[in-house]
């Protein structure tokens, strides 16, 4: 059921995560195909998010590899002894993914399309009206197209949730990583996120997502990833997790999500 | 108490006083320039990882918003030719003002800094931007503005602080309104002029300074 053939864009290997003397991620393995929508379930604590983090290389972890494309991230071995890459070597490897964030975190001194477009100047290197132009394109695919100007203040949240979702995804990054994205935001705008998430995924984006909206993770996946305490518990086709969950723990995760 | 009022000797020196303003007003703009400067460079250099940094920095501000800025100009005026650098009167009160102006601003810059919300710097390193990048593009920006009243009231400060270049024989508002004091004894209309120049001056700059905090609004 797990595509771990050499065609992975993504592979993550014995991943270890420890905040001082707590270990989050206690070696995780995980690979991940283009075009495949993956998404992240368990209970809080599992170390979901820390894995996002670390594929984005937001957070240091202390043992393990992850390899984008080939390419190992974040450390490289120098004599035998493992050191953290140069910011401008992590700068680059973190453009290669997209990251959206529960908590929006849209620039607030710059409109949407500014939003946008100060990824595409600064790290994509376009000229101004090139960049505006894709910003103007991203903006309109998320339905956002009267709002190109507008600050982040004057937006609803569903509507900052999509100028992010446009922002990451306007960099062309390999592999889009989403964070909780609906748990900030008010029941009624939920949908409209989640709907523009929905139609990335069915473009064929590589997405990979944390979410505690199992109807929608059920719908919109190729593979649901169950983690407990630090480790995948679990893994396969949506059918197959929701339908006849093995992992007594997944059991009674998926037992409380319903109520 | 039969004390007239008799402006005419002060409006017929008016040019000098508003001469005086405008050297102060000039010593405040090259000294909040410099003093901004270090500003922003110490307070990013606050939020340094090394504990050098950070405490070459503490010392800094603690040293100089401890002592009288009287002192201080003096000091520099009188004591450093005697250590063998020598500058102009102009020079010397600029590069005092801006030292200690710089010392005030990095604590109100460095408040600034830690408005900026931590997940917005996050976003722009995931979209690949640099840390000297994120700090231009997305921090800068932000701290500024979230500083901006606390810099306004500074900034008001500084201007009325350039009233003791007076001191060292500097010819401002406060060195021309002595001087028509003594050479016509109209005491009371002297200070009288100069203090609503102070003031107009100190509304005026709070003014622009208002209507720029409402032209970009608050994060």
């Amino acid at each position: 059921m797990t595509d771990t053939t050499s065609t992975a864009l993504l592979e993550i290997d014995g991943l270890h995560k420890r905040f001082g003397d707590l270990e989050v991620l206690k070696g995780v393995d995980l690979n991940v195909a283009e075009g495949e929508v993956i998404s992240i379930i368990g209970s809080s604590g599992s170390g979901k998010t820390t894995l996002l983090r670390c594929v984005n290389l937001l957070e240091e972890f202390q043992e393990g590899e992850i390899r984008l494309e080939g390419e190992a991230i974040g450390y490289r071995e120098v004599n035998g002894v493992r050191k953290r890459l140069p910011d401008k070597d992590l700068s680059r490897q973190r453009s290669m993914t997209g990251m959206v964030f529960q908590s929006f975190n849209l620039f607030p001194h710059l409109t949407a399309a500014e939003n946008i477009m100060l990824g595409l100047r600064k790290v994509r290197k376009l000229g101004k009206d090139e960049a505006r132009a894709k910003a103007e394109t991203w903006l309109g695919r998320v339905g956002l197209a009267e709002r190109v100007d507008h600050h982040p203040g004057q937006l609803s949240g569903g509507q900052k949730q999509r100028v992010a979702i446009a922002r990451a995804l306007a960099m062309d990054p390999k592999l889009v990583l989403l964070d909780e994205i609906t748990s900030a935001l008010d029941p009624e705008l939920v949908q409209e996120v989640l709907q523009t998430v929905k139609e990335l995924a069915a473009e064929g984006a590589t997405l990979m997502l944390v979410t505690h909206e199992m109807a929608f993770a059920r719908d919109v996946s190729t593979r649901i990833v169950f983690m407990e305490q630090g480790l995948v518990a679990e893994q396969g086709p949506p059918e197959q997790i929701f339908g006849a969950p093995k992992h007594p723990r997944l059991a009674e995760f998926l037992g409380r999500s319903r109520t | 108490m039969g004390y007239t009022l008799n402006f005419s000797s002060v409006w017929a020196n008016f040019d000098s006083l508003l001469w005086g303003l405008v050297l102060g007003l000039f010593m405040a703009v090259c000294a909040i320039g410099i003093g901004f400067l270090i500003g922003i460079f110490g307070a990013f250099a606050s939020q340094s990882k090394s504990p050098w940094v950070r405490g070459a920095i503490g010392f800094y501000v603690s040293i100089l918003r401890n002592l009288p800025l009287l002192v201080l100009i003096l000091f520099v005026y009188f004591g450093l030719p005697q250590l063998g650098m020598t500058l102009g009167r102009l020079e010397s009160f600029i590069g005092a003002l801006a030292i200690y102006a710089g010392a005030y601003l990095i604590e109100v810059l460095r408040a600034g800094l830690m408005s900026v919300p931590p997940g917005v710097v996050e976003a722009g390193r995931a979209v690949g931007l640099t840390q000297f990048q994120t700090n231009l593009y997305v921090v800068t920006p932000i701290m500024l503005r979230n500083a901006l009243p606390a810099m306004s009231s500074t900034f008001i400060s500084l201007f009325k602080d350039t009233s003791l270049a007076a001191i060292v024989a500097i010819g401002d508002l406060t060195y021309q309104a002595r001087k028509i004091n003594v050479e016509t004894f109209r005491v009371v209309e002297t200070w009288t002029v100069a203090s609503l120049l102070y003031i107009a001056t100190c509304v005026l700059i709070a003014a622009g300074l208002r209507a720029l905090e409402r032209r970009y609004p608050r994060f």
